[in-house]
């Protein structure tokens, strides 16, 4: 299998993908626009304190995906049966759900098709309309939705605003379209479980949503592996009216790993998106989470929590984007630092002159636990017109000595004690969780907390 | 239902001036000849020359801010840095030429004199023309003077604290005003002193295409006290104007100083100014700013806290009219243990105008018992104005309480309907809130000032409202 090098070789990978997939075109204007662009730099405000340009970017190699098994495909075991918890594998296990709707399971970069890799569908999704597509393979989507896909990547393309965007679309790879129709009504979640094997890769996970007028639905994103490597990830989902969807992503790589991840949503009118980012994982992470509010009476909940320690850097950006009246969002980030991490929150709230009636609120919440962390916390407003209700709230702070205390003379070891606590402060967002993810990201933080700082 | 605001050109109080009668005057443009020739002029020792060379050096080099209000349409080259109108301070006010007298009495400046002050720095064209300080003040000890002066008698205080809170290549702009300085104030306040009256002075742009870049340096020694208070005018001019002034406070143990500003330069200034203090031991600095005028300004007092138990203060007023942008805040930097602060900023928008708060809360690594309140509130007066908040947490010590928070609304219809209810009209209604919303820091303000500002923001707000 042939490794291409950085983006010095991106002709050579484009050649060599000879034009297939859904998404052929707009591989070349995203390497023409890779190629005219430089690394974020410390005068772009947004990555000024994310040096990312000091990796060695270049010198990571990246193969191109091999076909994955989809469903109806002969070597699939049966979709597992209802009544039965499903626990999605993993060290501690990413969820604990009675059913799915779909389980999405890649490893990048691997000669062999294991058994559980794929994409599976519950016969009930099946028989409701849900449909993934394998944009790198698929030969039966139809031409509406191929069409769907293609507007969404050239729309975020002519948007594009840092390298890794066009980087991110010129290579795609793992590339999936989820496809949830009309009035789609499901609590079962869709599970993406990206597990990225090999060191020292590169991979550039491309995700897209098309959720019909009246759906409800939850997706799940995984992020998992990547030693040494660098995961590019890009998210986007344009939500019909009246619908209500949660989409919730675990970034738990490799402490070696370095994350970019860009997420945008486009929100119709009347509909609800809910979204809670956990970053657990990752030795570098750059997150912006975008949500479009396009329709009156549309609604945006971007939430996440964060643990930062030895020396992490987790740099997370919300934009809550109010481009029409009457809309409404919330973003709530909480999160604790340690050892030598360091903590960035940049929060914006965007109100354009047209938005008038726009109801936003955004508050970030810090815990540092000792001298050496550092939590930055810079919530911005841009209003461009008055009737509106805009605040934002920020504090910083530390885990309050009289509860450490009261713990301990219970009998709590003070590890025990610290992760009570902890779990406590970080419960209020944990919570807006589905069921079945809160006790596994429970015991990743209390794993974290237990975990002594590397010397 | 909003209008522009019809501020008549006409009625504008302030907007008179006299024929320029500066007696020196350099050509415009910047360069080492011009540096020079101030120098010369002030007769200043070489020490302070080559402070001004390394300055102009360090302007040069530095690059124009990519962040913050619009400054695209200064041209440097098109500025006349320095004329004076008398050669040397007055100390009575009998003394002063005729046509200084006429322009401060229409500022009132006299009862003033006469009723509250200690004594008075006035600053025409940027040379120190009349101060006088009060005898007992003189016993005391404190010293009150123009900073040319300063550096020509007591040059073991200058040197010992001028640009080492705001070094000569800090910035862009504080390295032209570290260059070209001119005028301002020098205030030495002994230990124990408390100064009980405000200490005052006035400064204004009277020539087209004038800079202002006045220099004061405040140094309350061990438990002293002082207010100072600057307040700005101007008239109105068709060209662009530059206002970069450089404050540097030095509040030494148990110190308190308080600074406070109502700044209301005409439409076409631009007002950049760096202001930064550092409070030691238990010492605390107030910043109470009032930005009402000027077509930009970029200013954020600032506040190191280096010693224990120090305390510092922001209090920021700003409103932005048509065409305006206020791009204002404050930042305090906790060097030490049991500091606390508060920042509280509000701002109006009206007309279209841009105001924007910017500030940073830091605290170092290993720093115990850090407080810190931040508050933003922003008004915005019709559906085409702007309001941004830009606030920095950078957070390095686990023994902190940081709280920060921020709102912008409109004037509340509920609040209006019940003014209106009880026979206001809808613009005295509108007033009434917007002097509620403004009161927590004009209460801070002299008397004087509180009224001047109530009356600059009624004239502001006249027209905007129907």
């Amino acid at each position: 299998m042939h490794l291409y090098s950085g983006s010095s070789e991106i002709d050579g990978a484009l050649s060599g993908l000879n034009g297939t997939g859904v998404l052929s075109d707009i591989r070349p204007p995203s390497a023409a626009k890779f190629k005219g662009g430089r690394w974020p730099g410390p005068q772009d405000e947004e990555w000024r304190r994310s040096r990312v340009a000091d990796f060695p970017l270049d010198q990571l190699q990246y193969s191109l995906a091999a076909p994955l098994p989809m469903p109806g495909s002969p070597t699939m075991p049966d979709f597992v049966r209802a009544g039965e918890n499903i626990l999605v594998e993993g060290d501690p296990p990413v969820a604990d759900f009675e059913a799915l709707s779909a389980l999405i399971r890649v490893q990048a970069a691997n000669d062999q098709a294991l058994p559980e890799l794929g994409v599976r569908l519950s016969p009930a999704a099946q028989k409701a309309g849900l449909a993934i597509y394998d944009l790198l393979g698929e030969t039966t989507m139809p031409g509406n939705l191929r069409a769907t896909a293609k507007s969404m990547v050239d729309a975020i393309l002519a948007k594009s605003d840092n390298r890794f965007l066009a980087w991110n679309l010129a290579l795609h790879s793992p590339a999936f379209f989820i496809y949830i129709p009309k009035n789609y009504d499901s609590k079962a979640p869709i599970v993406l479980d990206l597990a990225f094997a090999g060191e020292d890769r590169v991979h550039f996970p491309l995700v897209l949503v098309l959720a019909e007028s009246g759906s409800r639905a939850t997706l799940v994103q995984r992020l998992s592996g990547a030693v040494g490597g660098l995961v590019n990830h890009l998210y986007a989902a344009s939500i019909g009216a009246n619908s209500q969807i949660d989409c919730h992503a675990l970034v738990e790589l490799d402490e070696s790993a370095v994350y970019i991840g860009h997420d945008l949503s486009d929100i119709a009118r009347d509909t609800s998106l809910r979204q809670v980012t956990a970053v657990l994982g990752s030795g570098f992470a750059k997150i912006r989470s975008t949500a479009n509010l396009n329709g009156s009476g549309a609604e945006a909940y971007l939430d996440g929590i964060y643990f930062a320690r030895d020396e992490q850097h987790i740099d997370i950006k919300s934009v809550q984007n109010h481009q029409t009246p009457q809309a409404t969002s919330r973003a709530y980030y909480k999160g604790v630092v340690r050892d030598k991490a360091h903590s960035i929150y940049q929060g914006m709230i965007h109100v354009a002159p047209h938005a008038p009636k726009t109801d936003a609120y955004l508050t970030n919440k810090n815990m540092v636990l000792n001298d050496g962390a550092r939590s930055d916390s810079i919530p911005c407003l841009e209003i461009k017109t008055d009737d509106v209700k805009c605040s934002h709230g920020s504090t910083t702070g530390t885990l309050p000595a009289e509860q450490l205390f009261y713990l301990e003379s219970r009998g709590f070891s003070r590890l025990d004690a610290e992760s009570a606590l902890i779990i406590g402060y970080l419960d209020e967002v944990i919570d807006r969780l589905p069921e079945g993810l809160r006790w596994p990201i429970r015991q990743s933080v209390t794993k974290a907390v237990h975990a002594p700082p590397a010397t | 239902m909003s209008n522009e605001a019809a501020v008549d050109i006409g009625d504008y109080k302030y907007g008179f001036s006299y024929p320029d009668i500066s007696v020196f005057s350099t050509r415009k443009g910047l360069s080492e000849e011009v540096v020079h020739a101030i120098s010369r002029h002030k007769q200043e020792p070489q020490w302070m020359l080559d402070f001004r060379l390394k300055s102009l050096a360090a302007f040069h080099e530095k690059p124009m801010p990519n962040w913050g209000a619009d400054l695209t349409s200064i041209d440097f080259d098109d500025i006349t840095y320095y004329a004076t109108s008398t050669a040397k301070s007055e100390s009575r006010w009998e003394d002063l030429p005729a046509e200084i007298k006429q322009t401060y009495d229409r500022l009132g400046l006299p009862e003033a004199e006469q009723k509250f002050l200690a004594g008075v720095g006035a600053q025409y064209d940027s040379e120190m023309v009349y101060h006088s300080i009060r005898a007992d003040l003189e016993a005391q000890g404190v010293i009150f003077t123009s900073p040319e002066e300063a550096v020509l008698k007591h040059p073991e205080l200058v040197q010992k604290y001028f640009g080492t809170i705001i070094p000569h290549n800090d910035n862009k702009f504080a390295a032209l005003n570290s260059a070209v300085w001119s005028g301002g104030s020098f205030v030495y306040v002994p230990k124990g002193v408390h100064v009980d009256i405000p200490i005052q002075a006035y400064f204004r742009i009277n020539s087209q295409n004038f800079g202002q870049f006045e220099r004061t340096l405040i140094i309350a020694d061990e438990g002293s006290f002082v207010h100072y208070v600057e307040g700005c005018t101007a008239p109105i001019y068709s060209t662009d104007s530059l206002h970069s002034a450089v404050v540097e406070i030095i509040a030494l143990e148990g110190a308190r100083v308080r600074y406070s500003t109502i700044q209301n330069w005409s439409n076409d200034v631009y007002n950049l100014v760096t202001k930064r203090a550092v409070a030691h031991k238990k010492a605390t600095v107030e910043w109470v700013d009032g930005n009402l005028g000027s077509k930009r300004t970029m200013k954020y007092p600032a506040i190191y806290l280096v010693g224990e138990g120090a305390h510092g203060e922001v209090l920021s007023i700003a409103m932005a009219s048509k065409g305006q942008e206020q791009d204002t805040g404050g930042k305090v930097v906790h060097l030490a243990d049991n500091t606390s602060s508060v920042i509280t900023s509000k701002s109006i928008s009206k007309g279209g105008g841009i105001s924007s708060y910017r500030g940073l809360v830091k605290t170092k690594e290993g720093v115990r018992g850090v407080k810190s309140h931040v508050e933003c509130d922003a008004l915005l007066l019709d559906d085409q104005s702007i309001s941004n908040t830009y606030p920095y947490m950078e957070i390095a010590s686990p023994d902190t309480s940081i709280e920060h928070e921020a709102r912008v609304s409109k004037i509340s219809e509920d609040q209006l309907f019940y003014l209106m209810s009880r026979g206001l009209t809808e613009a005295e209604a509108s007033m009434m809130i917007v002097n509620g919303f403004l009161d927590p820091l004009v209460k801070q303000l002299p008397m004087e000032y509180a009224l001047e500002l109530n009356r600059l923001i009624e004239l502001e707000m006249e027209g905007s409202v129907g």
